[in-house]
């Protein structure tokens, strides 16, 4: 394996165990501590985001995997991972900007205490986290079907 | 001068999108296989030619296996079209031309719309047009559907066409097969009444074993034993020599393509390059990871359509609490400023403050489905659904579910065994259409607050997973037997366009406006009349009032009142009914109509409203849905059982939601 394939790996596994780790959390969090009105992160934690976080982290694992052996394929796992990163990223990004809506511009009570970091679901920094990874992939030769 | 045309081809190949082009219709178009189930009308004019166009749903072959496969071949058998035009897949042309070849043969005035050109460039395909023409014998447009290219071309050929039949190129197979043709030709030409047919297509199909074509010759020829005796002894003479004959002459037809093919298109491949369809569906369809992501996108979408929608359901509300208040200021007498605030205002507020909901959830459908997206989850439930009993093509219709399941019955014609398709079309009730989505949008806010986005997200996956153990016990039960296999066609990927996206949406949810506008308000206002009769009495003597008292004692183990009741039996008219109908039943006792949130927390807690809501999931689906249970089944039978089987579902579900909860300390 390459030195560029060995930093790939090592950068796609560490992606992988962020993903994990905050998956894990928020699922732990979500059933544990939410459930019980403690709140430590700003943000109302929900076990199927967790769990979307972790499927990430899968892909980022078998991206992992093939960069050892297949690279092309590696390249396609770290394609649609960053795009689902940058799914949820965006989901949650939205429910910032509607939140933002009701608190602004609604004037909705229910919201008079929000701030932008209530809504500051780790799936956005996390997704901050694959950028570097779109760069290997722009080195590829694409065909658009 | 008219002109009747009918559009045919294989399977997403942009036949719709042509019919949209041409006609100027908003006929529903989608990037995956089966779209279209039934024909649909239109027409255009070019110079003085009047060409009515009629729309088949896709077919591969001329040989029927499914309802609407049927309905295409025999439009174009017995409706004789003056043209018909054949939209060949250009990025896909071997596979497509076996139609092509196939209408020749029973002698159509055929005219190739070769689609998709943009798609086949990118696939590096270089089509020699003139040639392919000489080769086929007939004219050929290329074309590019969403882009309308090549749509007056393809009308200055049809009149042209129209005008003067093509002489299409014969396909002749090897000598054993043409003589056999020839024989059973001379055989069925005795007989008058097929003399409308084209004889050697009959004889072909004859050959093939086509069970339509054979039970409908058998009728004319009275099943005359002398004469299927030497059908029979010239296909069983064929089979010695070849083995199957449909297998034989289904080479002979790719042999012809093949030499087509060989001359009239090149591609042009680098190795080195990834196509990013191959690269996407590496993942999407992964043995292991293909079912998790399918979770993850479905929650997105429905944390998207809860969270998104969320202030302009707000900007809503309070339009018409504004209004409410208004009305009831202003208007007299009392009765009647209390039928326009407390009746309409409130009852259709209550329903509308929904339609943002209901328009984000389809806006995010209809980018899954153009993309491409919604034909490989039929894919990856494939294994799942074989292994208890249903059909993989099965989770289309079910998956269309999610917008009305009047459209996604429909949509089990493209299922060719009938126990699968009869399976699918009873469960596919269980499936959450956007109906439902006021009840779990209005109940996930005031109980599950932080969290409403996955407890709608669990109540789609509750549904996914009754229809599976349904369909299991459907198998199981009444309709014994394994399923038949699973082949589909995968679309490419595409980036959904605006236009398109937003068109989709509007056709989904222009329906909902129309129902709020309609009906809904109909059975609004017998209700709020229902109310007040006699008017003054308290809410309780009134008629809904003894109507539901009549019905509580039914709801009481699950922890509902009355007006819960009364709610779900209006639910049977139309899903969206319940919200308005609490609105209107709450709205009586408390007279502020911007919120519900307080009587309901008061009449219920987070548990019962849970079992709720999976309720309202299951039980009956509305009279539109019977009514294309019955049309599709064509049985009174099926849809009594479709009635009764959701109704006990439903109680039993919610009794156990009720029950497991309260074992477990869940209030």
């Amino acid at each position: 394996m390459n030195t560029r394939n060995t930093i790939l790996t090592v950068y796609s596994t560490i992606v992988g165990i962020a993903y994990l780790v905050y998956g894990i959390g928020e699922i732990f969090y979500s059933i544990s501590l939410n459930s019980l009105g403690i709140f430590i992160f700003p943000f109302w934690a929900d076990p199927i985001a967790g769990f979307s976080l972790i499927v990430v982290s899968m892909i980022f694992f078998t991206a992992a995997k093939h960069l050892s052996s297949d690279h092309k394929k590696a390249y396609m796992y770290i394609f649609v991972g960053i795009l689902l990163a940058a799914l949820l990223a965006l989901t949650h990004v939205s429910v910032m900007i509607a939140n933002w809506a009701e608190c602004c511009l609604l004037l909705n009570e229910d919201y008079a205490e929000w701030t932008w970091f209530s809504d500051l679901n780790p799936a956005i920094p996390l997704f901050a986290l694959t950028l570097p990874l779109i760069q290997p992939l722009r080195k590829i030769k694409w065909k658009k079907v | 001068m008219i002109v009747r045309v009918a559009l045919v081809g294989n399977p997403n190949v942009g036949k719709s999108v042509i019919f949209n082009n041409l006609t100027g219709a908003h006929q529903y178009v989608g990037n995956w296989p089966g779209v279209t189930v039934e024909k649909k009308e239109g027409k255009c004019n070019f110079d003085d030619v009047e060409i009515h166009i009629t729309d088949l749903p896709g077919i591969y072959s001329l040989t029927a296996n499914s309802i609407d496969e049927l309905i295409a071949r025999n439009f174009i058998i017995e409706e004789k079209p003056d043209v018909v035009i054949d939209i060949v897949d250009g990025s896909n042309i071997e596979r497509n031309l076996y139609l092509t070849l196939q209408l020749i043969e029973l002698g159509a005035n055929v005219v190739v719309a070769l689609n998709m050109m943009d798609l086949a460039k990118e696939k590096s395909y270089e089509i020699d047009i003139k040639r392919l023409e000489e080769l086929l014998g007939v004219p050929i447009v290329p074309t590019v559907a969403p882009k309308k290219e090549g749509m007056t071309e393809l009308c200055e050929k049809v009149a042209t066409v129209a005008k003067r039949k093509v002489s299409a190129t014969k396909i002749r197979y090897n000598s054993k097969l043409e003589d056999a043709i020839s024989k059973v030709a001379s055989i069925l030409s005795s007989y008058p009444t097929l003399q409308k047919y084209n004889m050697r297509w009959l004889a072909i199909k004859i050959l093939e074993d086509d069970g339509e074509v054979i039970r409908y010759v058998k009728e004319i020829s009275e099943n005359d034993p002398v004469v299927w005796d030497k059908i029979e002894d010239i296909k069983a003479e064929l089979n010695k020599e070849f083995g199957d004959v449909i297998v034989a002459m289904a080479d002979e037809r790719y042999n012809v393509i093949s030499q087509i093919v060989s001359k009239a298109v090149k591609r042009i491949t680098a190795e080195e390059e990834v196509s990013i369809t191959d690269m996407i569906d590496e993942v999407l369809t992964h043995k292991y990871l293909g079912i998790p992501i399918f979770l993850a996108i479905m929650w997105t979408v429905f944390q998207f359509t809860f969270t998104v929608a969320a202030p302009f359901s707000d900007a809503i509300d309070m339009f018409f609490a504004y209004t409410a208040d208004l009305a009831r200021s202003y208007l007299q007498p009392e009765w009647f400023a209390s039928l326009i605030a407390d009746g309409i205002i409130s009852g259709l507020g209550f329903v509308l403050i929904f339609v943002p909901n209901i328009f984000m959830m389809f806006l995010a459908l209809s980018i899954l489905e153009d993309s491409g997206y919604l034909a490989r989850v039929a894919f990856i439930m494939d294994r799942i659904m074989h292994k208890l009993g249903l059909h993989g093509r099965s989770f289309i219709p079910m998956l269309l579910g999610f917008g009305c399941n009047v459209p996604a019955i429909m949509a089990t014609r493209t299922i060719e065994n009938e126990n699968d398709r009869l399976i699918t079309i009873l469960v596919n009730p269980l499936m959450s259409c956007s109906a439902r989505l006021p009840v779990y949008v209005l109940f996930a806010a005031v109980f599950f607050s932080g969290i409403a986005g996955t407890v709608i997200f669990s109540m789609y996956v509750l549904g996914i997973v009754l229809a599976i153990l349904m369909a299991l016990l459907f198998r199981k039960t009444l309709f014994p037997g394994k399923p038949s296999p699973f082949i589909m066609e995968m679309p490419p990927y595409l980036i959904p366009t605006a236009r398109s996206v937003l068109s989709h949406m509007w056709l989904r949810g222009s329906k909902f406006l129309k129902k709020a506008g309609t009906f809904i308000v109909g059975g609004l206002i017998l209700i709020w009349a229902m109310s007040n009769v006699p008017y003054g009495a308290p809410v309780e003597e009134t008629l809904i009032g003894q109507l539901g008292h009549l019905l509580a004692p039914i709801f009481a183990p699950l922890g509902w009142d009355w007006r819960i009741a009364v709610a779900l039996f209006f639910g049977f008219i139309a899903k969206e009914i319940v919200v308005g109908s609490l609105g209107v039943l709450y709205g009586i006792e408390n007279p502020d109509p911007t919120t519900l949130y307080g009587p309901l927390r008061a009449a219920m807690t987070p548990l019962s409203a849970y079992a709720l809501m999976a309720f309202t999931l299951i039980y009956v689906p509305c009279i539109a849905t019977l009514a294309t249970i019955k049309q599709e089944t064509g049985s009174i039978k099926w849809t009594l059982i479709a009635l009764a089987y959701e109704l006990i579902l439903a109680y039993v579900v919610a009794l156990i939601i009720i029950s497991i909860g309260s074992l477990v300390g869940i209030v």
